[in-house]
């Protein structure tokens, strides 16, 4: 299985610990969400959304090898 | 003198007299004239936008300063509106500004956002952010988005003037976060700079979208970072996934509780429970470092709110009852650490109530 980046944006950054993760690729959107849900719990009480390859992904959506994820939380400063 | 005024601009190739002429006729709304209000306002009022409305119910505070640049010591405890309309007025008389000393709710955004073309936002909490991007969904107006966390911030353009199915802030992030999702400046710190960048961000893709120059940032979202100068570029999709919370017309709109979306139920601890249940609970001071009185007398862990994520591990299923000055902040604290933790609850009044009954 081939390595892939995902990035960590904002409040992620510190729930995760890292600006960036290496994993093996899960498979979809929605094999990834549940594979951090594991490896960070308290990912499951925050919001987020997910790229790949720079464009905002849907559920379902297949992850192609070699890919950059990012998870990106609402900000809500000003 | 007006032409003297705008001759570095309108000498410009692809910007020239015909875009300040649109800038002349433009009617933009800011909302939030805080930290990335402050900047917006500045570059909007020099660039020569003809009718700017700000909107915000604060006064300056000395906690503002390292970031708000339209106020200074002398303006402390004035309405924010009013100083920065001066100010802004002060650099430009040739623009009319209008100010609206309130908090933008449902009935002020269904009234005046008809009077303009561009709605910014500049606010700096949730609850403000949906319903403004809701009256511009409903109202089809063009939204000019920017947040801060810390050191990083994101602007993305929302172009809903001709189209009511064009993307918004909901494609992104479909319901409102609750309010411990995010951390505001006054708990998490933000570096001065950084709503300046953002500010500044937003005054370009307002002066674009009005001008036509350039390519605005309709339906992308850009996120910069401070400390690594990076950004990152995501192109926006439309959501297929329902809002459960995006009211369908302007009727609903009104009835729709936005703070009340923003809020978890915590449970509260009063004083005379904890004291008698406090041997079986860890008390978790959740206040800076130097905010005093400290707990000398009782047994507690010192973690200050924006380092808590970092504790997780070590408070996992752990009981527990978080205790700040007031009895604000460890709300926000119990609310975070709900699901991870065994018992959280939030010690009511916090410090100032255990100092009235002189119990420290």
């Amino acid at each position: 299985m081939k390595q892939m980046d995902i990035l960590f944006f904002g409040q992620l950054t510190d729930l995760v610990g890292a600006g960036t993760i290496q994993i093996e690729n899960p498979g979809t959107v929605d094999q990834l969400k549940k594979l951090l849900f594991e490896k960070y719990p308290a990912m499951t009480n925050t919001s987020f959304t997910i790229a790949i390859n720079n464009k905002l992904a849907v559920a379902d959506e297949e992850i192609t090898d070699g890919a950059t994820i990012a998870c990106m939380p609402p900000f809500s400063g000003g | 003198m007006l032409e003297e005024r705008y001759h570095r601009q309108t000498i410009l190739a692809g910007f020239g007299i015909a875009a300040q002429e649109k800038l002349a006729n433009a009617r933009v709304l800011v909302i939030g004239a805080g930290g990335l209000g402050c900047p917006v306002l500045q570059y909007l009022a020099a660039a020569g936008v003809g009718h700017i409305g700000i909107a915000d119910d604060d006064q300056v505070s000395y906690s503002n300063l390292n970031r708000q640049i339209l106020y200074g010591q002398e303006d402390i405890g004035k309405y924010k509106v009013v100083v920065a309309a001066s100010k802004i007025q002060a650099l430009n008389n040739t623009i009319q500004t209008t100010t609206y000393q309130h908090r933008c709710n449902q009935s002020l955004a269904i009234e005046i956002f008809p009077e303009y073309d561009i709605i910014v936002d500049a606010t700096d909490n949730f609850a403000s952010r949906y319903l403004i991007n809701d009256a511009c969904v409903l109202m089809q107006k063009t939204l000019v988005f920017g947040a801060v966390s810390k050191y990083e911030g994101q602007v993305a353009v929302f172009d809903l003037s001709q189209n009511k199915e064009g993307i918004h802030y909901r494609d992104l992030f479909s319901d409102p976060p609750k309010n411990e999702e995010a951390l505001s400046c006054s708990e998490a710190g933000v570096l001065g700079v950084l709503p300046g960048m953002i500010g500044v961000m937003q005054a370009t893709e307002v002066i674009k979208f009005i001008t036509g120059i350039g390519k605005p940032l309709i339906n992308q979202m850009l996120t910069y970072n401070a400390l690594t100068q990076h950004t990152y570029l995501m192109q926006l999709t439309k959501s297929i996934a329902p809002s459960a919370t995006m009211p369908n017309d302007l009727a609903s709109y009104l009835h729709t509780d936005y703070p009340g979306l923003c809020e978890t139920a915590v449970n509260e601890m009063r004083i005379q429970e904890w004291l008698q249940q406090k041997e079986d609970l860890i008390l978790v001071d959740i206040r800076e470092e130097d905010e005093m009185p400290r707990l000398v007398s009782f047994q507690h862990l010192s973690i200050p709110l924006n380092t808590l994520l970092q504790h997780q591990e070590t408070l996992q299923n752990k009981e527990l009852v978080f205790i700040c000055q007031t009895g604000v902040r460890s709300k926000k604290a119990a609310a975070m650490m709900k699901n991870i933790c065994h018992n959280v609850y939030s010690l009511q009044g916090g410090v100032n109530e255990l100092l009235k009954k002189e119990i420290i």
